[in-house]
């Protein structure tokens, strides 16, 4: 896939959550279309959906970037709000801030991070408080079965 | 005058009736229908047979047929099994045992309920849970469309079909054994009807995929012999006992029955939610969720393509909602004891007489841009490029059920550009400017204007 890199990019709203899950759908459906397989789909799609609810649940706003890259997919979500403090922390499963109106719609589980890590390659984060958080993702497809 | 008709597996569109009007492609859920030529084709890789665009057309221009009474002859003794929506097509008059008389009297030996087969594929599947261990959710196996829908589009919860085998099936497999005794006739020389209520299920039986062959012998849809049906219906004078099913088969013709009967015989865990949801737009939403992981915890899902569930099926005569009453006050009247013994079906499911003999496989590729990776790539960018230069006003005019659709065709070499009368029109409009400027000019062998 030589030079032929494919990116889009998404917006996503804070506190919208009507709305969550649409760009991680639509990144699932643009790898359906290119014929990945199925169970690298899945993981993806959990990936991305985990990266776009933090901002939902814990970000005024960001932006889903997508990309296919020769070896990998990269998905980089950035977004302004508060920070992640301490990192290492965040990454502990079961460990939310959330607060309890998000609990009670079913979310704030505490496993969203260590699901991203679950599913993917490579998982770097940056934060700075006050500021926001960059998310960065590097997946790779499984080699084809043939 | 010559009928043109055209044929799509069991799909028939008749192009006199069919006006090359939008309804079709703007119907149908899967985006399987385009118009071609001022008449609606299939794409039969997309199509899932739910046959709502046979309810959608205003013609009545499509249908699905594959065989008749007439295939009575074909056999030495022959069984009606008809679906439990049956009992909902026929007013006031129309009680079960009649009709399953009524039924009997266009020429069949004898009628087998669908609805035994539900309680027995219930009890298999209570049994089945029972050891289950995930992966969650566990997704119904009735609905043939549904599982189609599964097979293209979430190719990976193939695996989280519930493996026990229709309702239909299994009643058919177990009175062609009872019936070739008792008579001590050949299996072979006894023929099962099967009347559905979807072209799904007919695709389902005609073309099985869960085994080499199936139990049943001949598809008749409700719709097909509906007028023969409720003439007979009158004729009844004298009801030999036919109707043994109870509330709990006949209560899978709408949709819930099936989870109602698992959640009364306390099968569910409890501690996970159940979905029952109909329609296919929405089903694919909930899908989508689950893959998604945004809806998590959720053991079974029970999902329908037609609204209401099956007494909604396109090949059903009945209002679906007048028929989802119907349907219900016999669930309600008939919570008589079972037919079906629950010890002898245990029994059997522990020697895996219920299962799917094949496993359903997925079908992941159906929808993907192209075979070659990086051509898949190519295409999908020229698409987006093609989709953002289109006016987005999914109108339907190029036959496509819009504008991503159209990219779609156009990029698979199955529409050009300007069948999309925007584009024609700018295409118009550029000749126009191009022919004005040829006509401003002059040879150079002329003097210049205005000396
Ligand atoms: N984009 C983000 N911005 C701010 N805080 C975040 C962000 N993503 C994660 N966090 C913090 O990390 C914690 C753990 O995240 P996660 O594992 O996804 O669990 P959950 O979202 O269920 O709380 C969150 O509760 C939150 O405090
Ligand atoms: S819901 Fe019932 S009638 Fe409708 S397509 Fe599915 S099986 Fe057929
Ligand atoms: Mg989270």
């Amino acid at each position: 896939m030589q030079g032929k890199a494919l990116e889009w990019a998404y917006e996503i709203e804070g506190k919208d959550f009507r709305n969550a899950g649409k760009v991680s759908s639509k990144v699932k459906e643009i790898l359906k279309e290119l014929g990945f397989d199925p169970a690298f789909v899945r993981g993806v799609a959990i990936a991305s959906y985990e990266a776009e609810m933090n901002v939902v649940c814990h970000a005024e706003k960001g932006t889903l970037h997508f990309a296919i890259l020769p070896e990998a997919l990269k998905i980089v979500v950035e977004d302004q709000g508060p920070g992640i403090p301490d990192i290492a922390l965040a990454m502990q499963e079961g460990y939310s801030t959330a607060p309890a109106e998000i609990r009670e719609m079913g979310f704030g589980a505490g496993m969203g991070l260590p699901n991203m890590k679950k599913n993917t390659d490579e998982l770097n984060i940056a934060s700075t408080v006050g500021k926001g958080t960059v998310v960065e993702m590097v997946i790779r497809p499984p080699l084809p079965r043939e | 005058m010559i009928r043109m008709k055209r044929s799509y597996g069991i799909i028939t569109i008749d192009e006199d009736k069919c006006q090359g009007c939008v309804n079709c492609i703007m119907s149908c859920r899967t985006e399987a229908v385009r118009i071609f030529e001022g008449k609606a084709r299939i794409v039969a890789a997309r199509c899932i047979y739910c046959g709502k665009c046979f309810r959608d057309c205003p013609e009545n221009a499509i249908t699905s047929r594959t065989h008749g009474l007439a295939d009575l002859k074909d056999f030495k003794y022959t069984i009606c099994i008809p679906s439990s929506t049956i009992y909902a097509q026929f007013p006031g008059e129309g009680a079960p045992n009649r009709i399953l008389c009524a039924l009997k009297s266009l020429g069949f030996d004898y009628v087998y309920e669908e609805a035994i087969g539900a309680e027995v594929a219930s009890i298999a599947t209570q049994e089945y849970l029972k050891a289950y261990q995930g992966p969650y959710p566990l997704i119904s196996s009735l609905c043939p469309a549904i599982i189609r829908l599964i097979q293209i589009r979430f190719p990976h919860f193939v695996d989280q079909i519930n493996p026990i085998d229709l309702p239909a099936e299994i009643a058919a497999k177990d009175i062609r054994k009872a019936k070739a005794r008792e008579l001590g006739i050949k299996e072979e020389e006894l023929g099962i009807f099967y009347l559905v209520p979807c072209p799904a299920t007919m695709v389902a039986i005609t073309k099985t995929e869960t085994k080499e062959r199936s139990n049943i012998d001949r598809v008749i849809s409700i719709a097909d012999i509906y007028g023969q049906l409720l003439a007979a219906l009158r004729e009844v004078r004298k009801e030999e006992n036919l109707q043994q099913a109870s509330g709990a088969g006949i209560g899978w013709a709408v949709k819930g029955g099936e989870i109602r009967e698992l959640e009364r015989q306390q099968s569910l865990r409890g501690d996970k939610e159940s979905i029952v949801v109909d329609g296919i737009k929405n089903a694919i939403n909930v899908l989508d969720e689950i893959e998604n992981g945004k809806l998590r915890n959720v053991e079974f899902i029970e999902a329908r393509a037609c609204p209401e569930g099956c007494v909604g099926g396109a090949l059903t005569v009945a209002d679906r909602y007048v028929s989802r009453g119907r349907i219900r006050k016999l669930m309600l009247s008939n919570e008589k004891a079972s037919a079906v013994t629950r010890a002898e079906v245990v029994k059997r499911f522990k020697k895996g007489y219920y299962f799917f003999e094949k496993g359903l496989k997925p079908r992941p590729f159906a929808g993907r841009l192209d075979a070659d990776p990086l051509k898949a790539v190519e295409k999908m960018k020229v698409r987006d490029e093609i989709h953002a230069s289109l006016p987005g006003l999914d109108c339907g005019a190029c036959g496509a059920p819009n504008c991503r659709a159209f990219a779609d065709d156009v990029v698979q070499g199955r529409a050009e550009v300007t069948d999309c009368i925007f584009k024609w029109r700018e295409g118009v409009k550029d000749l126009a400017r191009e022919v004005m400027q040829l006509a401003e000019k002059r040879p150079h062998s002329l003097p210049k204007r205005g000396r």
